[in-house]
């Protein structure tokens, strides 16, 4: 695992809260979006972004993330399944928050050490990720790549980075019902 | 077709000038550059160009993108040449002044375009018009049907018969050629004479509309041109002047462009009222500010300072407030002013926008008929798919969601509906067979209808498969009328398995059809009639935002409801409650309606305090009545909808959320669905039914074992873990309980053992259900008391019927 060439100069939280940034930091974030979308398609790196949950590191792939929101506008929601803990505005969209901790099988824990939440593209579907910390984005060559362990994962980073499959998060299989 | 190509033409156009401007900057280029990738894309926009003329009837549109493709696919070059660069360069140009030709579509040097992209290929150009695709009728086929209507007033009833039946035959046979009025004509034609088939039918009446849907049928066919006719020089009638002026300017906006806008506006009708509730804010606080400057005045006063010298910078200070506060009230008052103003022109803006996104109806339609003449070729039947009421016009959204439910349906009436041509033929139906999709307007409702003429719906095939895949008794399935029996074909069980056919099978179920028109705040339902056919009916709200919501606070959240489905809120004393077919009721105009809390219905857990008045919203949906007891009642809002995708998809009680002024995000509830999970097979009079306590902290388990219970005719109170069963059973009692054995707070195993504890409920039968199957994990549960233990995956199979039966006595 190597660290981004450029260190990103923006924390990627404080570029998605709204009201609280100016264009230059938006631009400058949508460059190294823009530069992680180039790069892996060119030389195979693939760019990450670790969070905290549970006392355990977890990512998902940069490609996937739509947008980083401090959960304090988290809101719960009513008749929500397990495994939603609620749905916050993002942009100007109202989108489901999973409760990974739930997901994962971390055991339950306090709402309050959920401090951002980070919100995913799965095709047209947006939702988000209640987690604890985020971590700054990781740049992981091919080499790098292993095997993923059993769940909703789609690869494993060193040191032991799970990378989340966003699409296989949350979803209940219809067939099932 | 003439009004399909009405409604669609101004979206067709300019789709279709686009295209032709690229074709024609592509082909100029071939001729330069060669770009062998450039030429497949050119091929695919003449394609599309091709398919969407074929689609409204412009046959020489057609034939020319046809053949213009066929050059594009000429190998070695070919189409580069300079004889067939010019060649496709006219038949662009062609096509461009067929688009403000009278008649639409109409290409003047037809033959000579086609004659030049011909000499390219070394073949004759184009090909003949479909058989179907003209709308003329021959007058010989008119006549002979007038002389029929006209024989039908005959005292001779089986002579009446026979020639109402060929009667019908040929208005069926037209209806399914023409299309618009005239096919709605043709069909009003064909039903009279279908009456007067049958004994027993009103004969004057019926002869009477039979005559007078036939003048109304010719009339109709004087007025439309016939296309097959125009292309020889347009006919008098034809030269009327397009709907369109001319130079009325179009704009094509991406729809997605446009969601995105009507977002913005809903954010800022948000942010409107936000600093409205400010300024009424800063004008309470201006009225504050005055009484805190009057009890000053009035200390001045008393300690008579005002001529004291040494209090001058008091009362200076005093005067400069009362200034000051002045100031502030006008721009309280100012700024609420603004802000009125500027509500009134956010709602306007947002009704705009709305109208903005109303499509006619015929837009999202046109994109079955190609569907339909597929499938009816796959599956070898003759089916003439007829469209009517296309012109209505309602949101855009609307449609979308409709788009796959209604091609379900297409679908589900081609492959199990309508029958083979052999078939039809032996029962003494026409060989082809009609497929009508009507859409009509009902208020600020759409009905959307799917009509076929097939063998209609088998309610004893649906009963048997009920029974058979576990979700009910024989004697409940028994007990359904036909009509409530064919609507067993909505639920989930049932539909996923009886897709299995290549056809059907791909996409969505009837469940899922059910699921998406009740998500737009819909319903749907089905008649049929043996051996005449099956009609599916959807009814939908035109638009999807814009409604306003009730905002209330249950099982420790808040939610809202459509206000239109609160039917009123109901203030209900504890000595209100009754107890009807075993489960809690409140009389409302004298007729019982199933009470119970909204934090139960929603599996909250929580049942309700009986302690002092309810307040309870008595919600209507799909013929049913319940109320449901909230917290409390925090009044209306404007809201709009917008869904949470597939995280959500097994809460389906959830339509989605909305933005309160505050910026809160609130869930809007789905009443159809709210009302419609808590029962089905409903009747009166039954005997009083049994409690059982489903726990199981997995949303979709819980509503799949209360569901196969449900069906079975028990009380299901469902919770999410063991305290909340706990709670549920000491308080209301029961007689079963079903519990998952990993649950948070209380595991299943734990309830157990303090059921068992409990005087009052250790007879309560037990029964685990859960994903483990290892041998020790069975001896643990029956160990501590379990009466059975069942796997999960044998809930399904209907091993946790079986063993209900068995523990409760009936």
């Amino acid at each position: 695992m190597s660290l981004p060439g450029r260190p990103p100069a923006v924390d990627p939280v404080a570029a998605g809260l709204p009201g609280d940034h100016d264009e230059e930091v938006l631009r400058e974030r949508a460059r190294h979006l823009g530069q992680a979308r180039e790069e892996e398609r060119t030389d195979g790196v693939r760019v990450i972004l670790p969070f905290e949950i549970g006392g355990h590191g977890y990512a998902v792939e940069a490609l996937h993330v739509h947008q980083v929101l401090d959960a304090k506008g988290l809101d719960p929601l009513l008749g929500a399944p397990p495994g939603v803990i609620g749905a916050i505005m993002s942009r100007t969209r109202p989108v489901a928050v999973l409760d990974l901790r739930r997901l994962l099988g971390l055991g339950e824990g306090n709402l309050t050490d959920l401090q951002r939440v980070v919100v995913v593209e799965d095709g047209d579907d947006l939702f988000g990720l209640a987690v604890e910390r985020v971590l700054r984005r990781v740049e992981v060559a091919p080499s790098e790549v292993r095997p993923p362990p059993a769940g909703p994962f789609r690869w494993m980073a060193p040191p032991r980075l799970a990378v989340l499959d966003v699409s296989a998060l949350g979803v209940v299989d219809h067939q099932e019902a | 077709m003439p009004d399909m190509v009405e409604q669609v033409w101004p979206i067709y156009e300019a789709e279709t000038r686009d295209q032709i401007q690229v074709l024609a900057a592509g082909i100029m280029e071939l001729e330069a550059a060669a770009a062998p990738d450039s030429v497949v894309g050119l091929r695919r926009v003449a394609h599309s160009l091709k398919g969407s003329a074929a689609a409204l009837g412009l046959n020489q549109i057609e034939q020319v993108a046809h053949a213009v493709e066929d050059v594009l696919a000429l190998a070695d070059g070919v189409h580069r040449s300079g004889g067939a660069v010019q060649a496709m360069l006219g038949a662009v140009r062609a096509i461009g002044e067929a688009l403000s030709a009278t008649p639409r579509g109409h290409i003047d040097e037809l033959a000579e375009v086609l004659a030049r992209l011909g000499a390219v290929m070394g073949r004759p150009a184009g090909r003949p018009p479909e058989r179907g695709e003209v709308v003329a009728v021959p007058d010989g086929v008119l006549e002979a049907l007038a002389a029929t209507v006209a024989a039908l007033c005959t005292a001779d009833e089986a002579a009446r018969s026979g020639l109402a039946a060929r009667a019908r035959t040929a208005a069926d046979h037209l209806a399914s050629t023409l299309s618009g009025r005239a096919a709605e004509r043709a069909g009003g034609l064909a039903r009279a004479a279908a009456e007067l088939e049958g004994p027993g039918a009103d004969v004057p009446r019926a002869i009477a509309r039979a005559g007078a849907e036939l003048v109304a049928l010719r009339a109709e066919l004087a007025r439309t041109p016939a296309p097959g006719r125009s292309g020889e020089g347009p006919t008098p009638e034809s030269t009327s002047p397009p709907a369109t002026p001319r130079d009325e300017r179009l704009v094509r906006v991406q729809a997605a462009r446009l969601d995105t806008v009507a977002n913005d506006v809903d954010q800022l009708v948000v942010g409107v009222s936000r600093r409205e509730r400010r300024s009424r804010e800063v004008q309470r606080l201006e009225k504050a500010l005055r009484e805190t400057l009057r009890l000053l005045e009035r200390g001045v006063a008393e300690c008579q300072l005002h001529d004291d010298p040494r209090a001058r910078p008091l009362t200076d200070g005093l005067e400069r407030l009362r200034a000051l506060g002045l100031q502030l009230g006008r721009h309280a008052r100012e700024g609420r002013r603004d802000s009125e103003q500027e509500r009134l022109l956010a709602h306007g803006l947002r009704g705009a926008l709305q109208s903005l996104r109303m499509v006619p109806a015929g837009t999202g339609l046109a994109a079955l008929r190609p569907a339909v003449r597929e499938l009816a070729a796959q599956l070898g039947k003759d089916v003439a798919l007829r469209i009517t009421g296309g012109e209505l016009r309602l949101d855009r959204r609307v449609l979308e969601e409709l788009k796959s439910p209604l091609l379900h349906l297409v679908r589900n009436a081609l492959d199990h509906g309508i029958e083979t041509p052999a078939l039809r033929r032996a029962a003494g139906k026409p060989e082809q067979a009609v497929l009508e999709i009507r859409v009509e307007a009902r208020g600020d409702r759409v009905l959307l209808s799917v009509r076929d003429d097939g063998a209609g719906l088998s309610p004893d095939r649906l009963r048997a498969a009920a029974v058979q895949r576990g979700l009910a008794r024989p004697d409940e399935v028994g007990r359904l009328s036909d009509a409530e029996a064919a609507r067993l074909a909505f639920r989930p069980g049932l539909s996923t398995a009886a897709q299995v056919t290549a056809v059907s099978g791909r996409g969505v179920g009837l469940d899922v059809v059910a699921e998406t028109v009740r998500r737009l705040g819909g319903d749907v339902d089905v008649t049929f009639e043996v051996g005449r056919g099956t009609t599916f009916v959807m009814e939908v709200p035109l638009t999807v935002s814009g409604a306003t919501g009730l905002l209330f606070r249950a099982a420790g959240g808040t939610g809202l409801l459509p206000v239109d489905a609160v039917e009123r809120v109901l203030l209900v004393e504890p000595a209100d409650l009754t107890s009807f077919g075993g489960q809690a009721a409140v009389v409302v105009d004298g007729e019982a309606v199933p009470f119970t809390s909204m934090a139960q219905a929603l599996g909250a857990g929580d049942p309700p305090a009986p302690r002092g008045p309810l307040v309870a919203l008595l919600v209507a949906a799909g013929g049913q009545r319940v109320a449901f007891a909230v917290d409390e009642l925090l009044g209306a809002h404007a809201i709009s909808v917008s869904p949470l995708g597939r995280r959500l998809a097994s809460a389906r009680h959830v339509a989605g959320a909305t933005v309160l002024d505050d910026g809160r995000v609130v869930a809007v509830l789905q009443p159809a669905l709210l009302v419609g999970g808590r029962r089905l097979t409903g009747g009166t009079g039954e005997p009083a039914r049994a409690r059982i306590i489903v726990a199981d902290d997995s949303l979709s388990t819980r509503m799949t074992v209360t569901h196969l219970l449900e069906v079975a005719g028990y009380t299901v109170l469902p919770v999410a873990d063991g305290e909340a069963a706990l709670a549920l059973a000491r308080q209301a009692g029961c007689d079963l309980v079903v519990s998952d054995v990993q649950m948070p707070r209380l595991d299943g195993l734990g309830l157990l053992r303090r059921l068992k504890a409990d005087p009052g409920l250790a007879s309560v039968p037990v029964i685990l259900v859960t994903s483990l199957d290892a041998p020790e994990d069975r001896a643990a549960g029956l160990e501590a008391g379990a009466d059975g233990y069942l796997v999960k995956r044998d809930v399904q199979r209907g091993r946790l019927l079986e063993l209900v039966r068995q523990l409760l006595p009936a």
